[in-house]
């Protein structure tokens, strides 16, 4: 088609702006990235932009040399996976429900949830909640407890009130129930959604460090999180107080810092990730709209 | 009636579990918000502890910073409402424009990177980005094109603190931010889209009169939901990013809340703030909400 | 195909229902064990029957080296004490009060628990042992008197013993005490950069602005960069006790005190500072700059003289010498104001516990348990014990040199210089002086650098004497509790208006509007609010 000068001239500002906004966060991730691979102590003197100068793997070795690193990277991915799972399922059933907006008790229900946005106990009385239920120190603490989360639950709603209704009106006259049009007619045009609320809570998931402070003390049920986090402590001597003297000076020689500690436990953090956006992305494709239904 | 409730009974299956949890997980432990009107002494337990009533909530009202920490939280949340919401549902629509799938991939991939960085570090990149320091990044190439004379002293200046929490929250925000506009975008029909073309209509109309109203409802709840959060102005930074030097304008509602009472003063302190950020926002919300509903949109309740 | 979908909903609800009821009925790991059991012979043992060895936890919030399961320590303990310690490090830095409350709140207290002395901390361990839920040491300690040997009575009455008379926690881990506390901490100056420009180490302001300038005018850049005579961190405080002698200051006779920031003194350490600042001898970024960046200027080569605790110092030398071999800091005497009688005091001794050791009511349910845990701390405490425990047997890691105090073989020192070495996860060696007893006088070759040795010796003055008794052992009232760490972030704030000011008048005035300010806004009422403690203590 005839393309407008002035597309041509958004089209050149909009992929300079994307470039620079790349860049601005390239640059220092890059910077991480090198930084992970560069000796501590060296790190210290500055100066490392584009290259390690003395290059190493001592800090992710602090990290992957500890015994409890494949318990860690275990209990993350089993929570992770079964979490999203049992979450995303049940998140989008019940947003389902509370779309109709024929449902009586609804508003009841919505305004229920929504009030707990606002209003909650705090840590102690829902750690003693915990305990009363046996949840503490087991894999499910870090699952139940977070099986609906407000906003996601939200999100589902607005989606699939957007869906047509006659979507769903002209399965209804085939004699279909409900269970039978989300299943099978909702759920495929959801991919998009489903696909995004799958990331943010297995993100959510992954990133989770506080869980595994509070509410567990067998050291084979911290995930990794929580343990990278333990790393990065011992290893910053700014948090010795002067009581612990003993054990510093007997410490030996180390070249690792917290800050390079950090930066490799990032790069540890974020590669599954990148890793696996790029499998995700396809799911926010134009969704499937069965042309049948038009008109 | 009774056969409207069996015609959804699946629906009522669906819904179910999730109430019984919300009771469970997020009612049952409410008796907590009590904390903020007692002396809160842990074995005694809530039910058991000594009624104070409002006497945090006034020492709140009455500290001498008080009215600076109201001005900064209010100020920082505003700035990050009106121009970091807006942020990521612009950088959908930019990478919407985008041909070229590779390109489109590559960034989206590289934007979401900052969100995954704790403040602690980001606070640390931007502070070395502009520091006043020979050497630094921003101020050097400000000087070599001639806009600045003299390195400017970023992180020192309390004027411009606010601008750089709001800039920032950004860049760190502003990819993870925009998945849920792409994934909405996914979903406005392509049809509409071919038809504006026949229409003769350049992008800029498309945009304005398919892809923006296709995403209007995703975009007006994620606002509500965001009023409601309007005295978070967002702990974890400021607390990184404050200084001394800039701390008039720093303190925000949370930080009070942490540098303040020991022991176990703190406990019904913090739970007496949190209550009085909650009842703001939850006003905040319903009156947003309320608003939405009259211009004839659908609400978050 | 209807009844598959609807299978596969009924299936994933029954999975849930399933997962929810195993949860349920699911045994929790409790973090205590049960108690060891007793030999069961009842009849008159004409031989002592070895008993099963004594199990519990030992459950640490403050260490941090996570042993391996068979260590050595732990080996020798089973085989030689007949206990079976399972050493769990859980090391809190700003959540000890949160998890210790947890406990409390949740009635579930380890076997043997160990919990530093951070505000709020022992008030916490005082509510368990009034709720019933740890043990009174009182009667153990009249029967093995050795574990408080070289505590201060008066000191723990006054701060550890509950309202109702109980001591319900062991006080430990007393690295402050007179006798045993180094110094450790004060001003470290580039020992090249005064070479270079003839002079030497100031101790007196004058001479430091002296030293500064020479700085500022004879170094050249480094690495292209422009020089930092001096910066600061947190530590800058040290810099103003020269004038205000410490961040508390008491009159002769005790009965008035100031605090740094509502002390008077405090202005001419903001003219100083200012003064520095104003003609580039002092870090525009000491104030705003994060740890790290403060870090690297220091490891960068381009400071010259800044406050640091001695092991920052050697962290940072290493890089120093990594690219120079000659250049390093050196401790530098403590800085007095010239002409000033005032002595700096950097560290106060004092009778005070770091830590405190607590036993769960749980345990000590079966008599015997608790006996054999007294009997075991009892020789933990002892000087054998100690010795043991710290160096395990004699010549395998540490000898006695010509001087009988202990060394490392150079085995070990050789397997300590290995990255990433697993030592002190092998061995247990120190991990398992649950009582952290002290040898006094000190039995090993001290283990510091030769820069920190030599700083036990330069800032030796700034030790003062220990603070006055009234002062120690009364606790903070509320108004303190509350307003306490406002007052140190009012502090600075004021501190980067006036010392950044632009003139001598300006930071003046600045000061007295701070002084007014802290009359105002709670200083004043916290002195007074202490003051009344200390009178009634006197009582």
């Amino acid at each position: 088609m005839r393309r407008h000068w002035g597309e041509k001239v958004f089209s050149v500002f909009n992929y300079t702006i994307l470039c620079l906004l790349s860049f601005s966060i390239l640059f220092p991730f890059w910077r991480i990235l090198m930084l992970s691979m560069n000796d501590g102590i060296d790190s210290l003197r500055g100066g490392i932009y584009f290259w390690p100068r003395e290059a190493t793997w001592s800090n992710y070795i602090v990290i992957f040399a500890r015994s409890e690193i494949i318990d860690a990277y275990k209990v993350t991915i089993l929570r992770t996976v079964i979490g999203t799972v049992l979450s995303v399922f049940l998140t989008a059933i019940m947003a389902y429900g509370l779309s109709k907006r024929h449902l009586k008790g609804r508003k009841f229900v919505n305004a229920m949830i929504l009030f707990t946005m606002f209003f909650n106990g705090g840590l102690i009385p829902i750690y003693l909640l915990l305990k009363d239920l046996h949840l503490l120190n087991t894999l499910w603490v870090y699952i139940i407890p977070a099986l609906y989360q407000l906003w996601y639950i939200i999100l589902f709603r607005t989606f699939f009130q957007q869906l047509p209704a006659s979507l769903e009106e002209s399965a209804k006259m085939d004699g279909a129930n409900d269970l039978i049009v989300f299943f099978r007619i909702v759920v495929p045009l959801s991919l998009p959604i489903v696909a995004t609320i799958s990331l943010f809570t297995a993100v959510g998931h992954w990133n989770d460090w506080f869980s595994g402070t509070v509410y567990v003390q067998d050291p084979k049920l911290i995930p990794l999180q929580t343990l990278l986090m333990k790393i990065i402590r011992e290893n910053d001597s700014a948090q010795m107080i002067a009581g612990s003297l003993s054990t510093v000076s007997q410490q030996s020689v180390k070249s690792v810092t917290s800050y390079s500690v950090k930066m490799a436990t990032l790069v540890v953090t974020i590669l599954p990730i990148v890793c696996l956006y790029p499998f995700l992305q396809r799911y926010f494709v134009k969704g499937v709209l069965v042309g049948s239904i038009k008109g | 009636m009774s056969k409207g409730i069996w015609n959804d009974r699946y629906l009522y299956l669906f819904v179910i579990p999730g109430v019984i949890w919300f009771l469970i997980f997020c009612y049952q432990p409410m008796y907590g918000v009590l904390i903020a009107f007692k002396d809160y002494d842990i074995v005694a337990g809530v039910y058991n502890s000594e009624w104070v009533g409002l006497k945090y909530f006034s020492d709140f009202f009455h500290d001498f910073n008080f009215n600076s920490i109201m001005i900064n939280t209010i100020a920082i949340s505003l700035l990050k409402l009106l121009i970091g919401f807006p942020a990521p549902i612009i950088l959908a629509l930019l990478l919407n424009e985008v041909k070229k799938k590779m390109f489109k991939r590559i960034t989206q991939t590289v934007t979401y990177l900052p969100f995954f960085v704790s403040w602690v570090v980001v606070s640390g990149i931007w502070y070395e980005l502009l520091t006043v320091d020979q050497g630094g990044i921003v101020n050097t190439f400000l000087m070599n094109i001639g806009l600045l004379k003299e390195p400017v002293f970023w992180f020192g200046n309390p004027d411009y603190f606010w601008g750089l929490v709001v800039a920032s929250d950004i860049w760190k925000g502003i990819g993870w931010g925009s998945i849920i506009y792409l994934a909405a975008l996914s979903g406005v029909d392509v049809d509409l889209y071919e038809a504006a073309v026949m229409d003769g209509a350049s992008r800029w109309k498309q945009t304005w009169h398919i892809t923006l109203p296709g995403i209007r409802s995703t975009i007006i709840i994620l606002f509500i939901l965001n009023v409601g959060s309007i005295l978070n102005a967002g702990f974890d930074q400021i607390y990184v990013m404050q200084n001394p030097a800039v701390m008039d304008r720093a303190q925000i509602i949370d930080t009070y809340v942490m540098t303040t009472g020991i022991f176990q003063a703190n406990y019904s302190i913090a739970a007496a703030v949190g209550l009085f950020k909650s009842i703001v926002g939850l006003i905040m919300l319903l009156l947003v909400n309320a608003l939405v509903k009259i211009l004839g949109e659908e609400g978050v309740l | 195909m209807k009844r598959t979908k609807k299978s596969v909903t009924l299936f994933v609800m029954a999975c849930l229902l399933f997962s929810v009821i195993a949860a349920c009925s699911n045994k929790e790991n409790n973090t205590g064990s049960t108690s060891g059991s007793p030999s069961a012979s009842a009849s008159a043992p004409a031989e002592p029957v070895k008993e099963d060895p004594l199990k519990f936890v030992y459950h640490s919030l403050s260490r941090d080296v996570v042993l391996q399961e068979n260590n050595e320590m732990y080996g020798w303990l089973k085989e030689n004490k007949n206990v079976d310690i399972k050493a769990v490090a859980d090391r809190q830095t700003d959540k000890m009060v949160d998890k210790l409350n947890l406990m409390l709140a949740s009635g579930d207290i380890p076997d043997v628990l160990e919990l530093e002395n951070v505000p709020g901390a022992i008030e916490v361990v005082k509510k368990m042992g009034e709720a019933g839920l740890v043990i009174s040491w009182d009667e153990w300690l009249a029967k093995y008197p050795d574990l408080v040997a070289n505590n201060d009575k008066a000191y723990d009455d006054a701060v550890h013993r509950a309202k109702d008379g109980n001591m319900y926690m062991l006080p430990i881990n007393l690295a402050a005490k007179k006798g045993v506390l180094m110094a450790d901490v004060g001003p470290v100056i580039r020992e090249d950069w005064l070479k270079a420009v003839g002079m030497s180490a100031p101790t007196t302001t004058d001479e430091l602005y002296e030293v500064l300038k020479a700085f500022r005018d004879q170094i050249p850049d480094v690495n292209g960069k422009k020089i930092i005579p001096a910066t600061f961190d947190v530590f800058r405080q040290y810099i103003a006790n020269a004038w205000t002698k410490s961040w508390v200051k008491f009159s002769e006779d005790n009965k008035s005190l100031q605090f740094q920031f509502n002390n008077p003194d405090i202005e001419e350490y903001m003219v100083f500072m200012n003064k520095l600042y104003r003609e580039g001898l002092l870090d525009q970024e000491m104030l705003t700059q994060q740890t790290d960046q403060y870090m690297e200027k220091l490891s960068s080569g381009r400071v010259g003289y800044t406050v640091r605790i001695y092991w920052d110092m050697d962290t940072v030398n290493k890089a120093l010498k990594a690219e120079n071999p000659e250049t390093r800091f050196v401790p530098s005497p403590p800085l007095k104001v010239t002409g000033s009688s005032i002595v700096p005091v950097y560290s106060n001794p004092s009778d005070r516990g770091f830590n405190s050791l607590v036993v769960s009511t749980e345990f000590a349910k079966d008599p015997r348990n608790i006996e054999r845990l007294m009997e075991f701390l009892n020789w933990n405490a002892s000087k054998e014990g100690t010795r043991m425990l710290k160096y395990g047997v004699e010549g395998e890691y540490y000898v006695k040199n010509a001087e009988g105090l202990y060394e490392e073989t150079p085995e070990s020192k050789e397997e300590k210089l290995v990255q990433n070495n697993t030592f002190l996860q092998r061995t247990g060696l120190d991990s398992y002086n649950l009582t952290r007893s002290i040898l006094i006088p000190a039995e090993d070759t001290n283990p510091r650098s030769e820069e920190a040795k030599m700083g036990t010796e330069i800032w030796e003055a700034s030790i003062g004497e220990p603070l006055p008794l009234e002062f120690q052992l009364t606790s903070a009232g509320p108004i303190e509790q509350q307003k306490w760490g406002v007052m140190w972030s009012e502090l600075d704030k004021w501190t980067s208006k006036a010392v950044f000011a632009k003139s001598e008048e300006e930071t003046r005035k600045i000061t007295k509007e701070m002084l007014d300010a802290f009359e105002k806004n709670g200083g004043r009422d916290i002195v007074n609010e202490r003051l009344k403690a200390m009178s009634e203590f006197n009582q």
